[in-house]
């Protein structure tokens, strides 16, 4: 593998010691919403990371629950400052809460405008709206007039507190059809609806889908019952330009995804596509 | 008798890796004030270890890459599942063994205000799942 050339597309910029120094409120929202409860490091641990996968850059995803929660994790403002830091290493995307209509697209229109945030981050669950239902539709139509891709949780969410039924790849379907020009990243393989993930990308040009943690056991082992549920041919032949590599870190460490999804056993090419070339297109950067 | 605590914090850099702390010890020791004793350094994390071996950068990669393959991290661990405490999965049950292996702490006599170490001692932290910016309490007891 080449240094410092590929990915990751799913990064969560949330126990950052420098934000959570600033905004101790970040921890008890990382706790109570976000469902994580690992110790803040600083952003040179997550640069290290990068470096040790020859990660050049990492899609950050905040993800705001104002009106769910009442919280960001963290803000568009604190994304776009740690952009500013290493503008070569990260790329941030922006996170409005649809359930605000107006002011979600204002925010959506200030993120591109004014703090060059490159994309949308969208949590079903913790944001508790329907990613198929109206409230929604103007804020799609917006990122794709701005030309912001879309990435997606989808598949579980541990923590019970929240519905899953959002969460569901299939409810992209429409929204794919609908705004054709919108790129679309369904996260986390959509695991365990991994087959309608699949169907959602497979037969829409514009969907994507990222390797972030499947909640499936190990990084080797998601990556192991992926290649079980989805052969490897199938992966190279209508996946090769659809798959990105994520890792979800601080969810799990880059370094440990990056191993897993290292071993995919998919051809050279496939691969080098899966953790760079496709993300580039993602981003719309190729 | 006397008991101080210094707290040191390191950055690791790679996921498996012996780091010499022998002379942020011996500042931790100086700043105490104490000179007769004795000091122990802990470790705060159940992935990381501390021990004291040759200052040979080869052992102290031998020692690593022996950790590696002594607890191989592709096996069936209990502890890999969704881990609720984290809200995360638990996913370094090999990092865990492996520091149980070579424990948490190590106690160094204290004479005339220096920690006595053999010639070819150090004193390291042993990362198990880094890179990470880790956290160790050095104790000094004595007056």
């Amino acid at each position: 593998m080449c240094e410092f050339m590929w990915i990751d597309v799913h990064v969560h910029p949330l126990l950052v010691k420098e934000l959570t120094d600033k905004r101790p409120e970040l921890l008890q929202a990382a706790d109570k919403v976000f469902d994580l409860r690992t110790s803040p490091q600083p952003l040179s641990t997550l640069q290290r990371e990068m470096d040790l996968c020859g990660i050049e850059r990492a899609v950050l995803l905040p993800v705001n629950c104002k009106k769910a929660h009442g919280c960001e994790m963290p803000s568009n403002q604190e994304v776009a400052e740690i952009v500013k830091k290493d503008g070569h290493r990260f790329v941030g995307f922006a996170s409005i809460d649809p359930n605000t209509r107006e002011v979600a697209l204002q925010e959506l229109r200030r993120a591109h405008d004014q703090l060059d945030l490159k994309g949308l981050k969208l949590n079903p669950a913790l944001q508790d709206f329907d990613p198929a239902g109206p409230a929604v539709l103007d804020i799609y139509k917006e990122a794709e007039r701005l030309q912001m891709p879309v990435l997606v949780h989808t598949g579980i969410t541990f923590s019970n507190r929240f519905s899953i039924m959002y969460n569901q790849p299939l409810l992209l379907d429409d929204i794919a059809r609908k705004y054709p020009k919108l790129k679309i990243c369904l996260a986390h393989f959509g695991w365990p609806w991994v087959l309608d993930a699949v169907s959602v990308a497979i037969r829409n040009p514009n969907v994507y889908l990222d390797t972030a943690g499947t909640f499936a056991g190990t990084s080797i082992e998601s990556i192991r019952q992926i290649t079980t549920l989805i052969p490897a041919r199938l992966i190279e032949n209508m996946l090769g330009e659809k798959l990105m590599f994520g890792s979800d870190f601080p969810r799990i460490e880059m370094n440990k995804m990056f191993a897993a999804v290292s071993s995919l056993p998919v051809r050279k090419d496939v691969l080098e596509a899966i953790l760079q070339r496709n993300a580039l297109t993602f981003l719309g950067e190729a | 008798m006397r008991c101080v605590v210094e707290k040191i914090f390191v950055k690791s850099q790679q996921s498996t890796e012996l780091i010499r702390i022998t002379d942020q010890v011996r500042r931790a020791v100086a700043m105490s004030g104490l000179k007769n004793g004795m000091v122990n350094v802990f470790t705060f994390h159940t992935t990381t270890a501390i021990t004291i071996n040759e200052n040979d950068p080869k052992l102290e990669e031998d020692i690593a890459r022996f950790m590696v393959k002594a607890v191989p991290e592709d096996d069936s661990y209990g502890h890999h599942r969704f881990y609720r405490r984290d809200g995360r999965m638990a996913v370094n049950a090999y990092s865990h063994i492996r520091a149980s292996l070579l424990g948490a702490n190590v106690t160094i006599p204290l004479q005339t205000g220096e920690i006595m170490l053999g010639a070819r001692q150090n004193i390291y932290l042993v990362e198990l799942d880094g890179p990470q910016t880790r956290g160790l309490a050095v104790q000094i007891m004595g007056e």
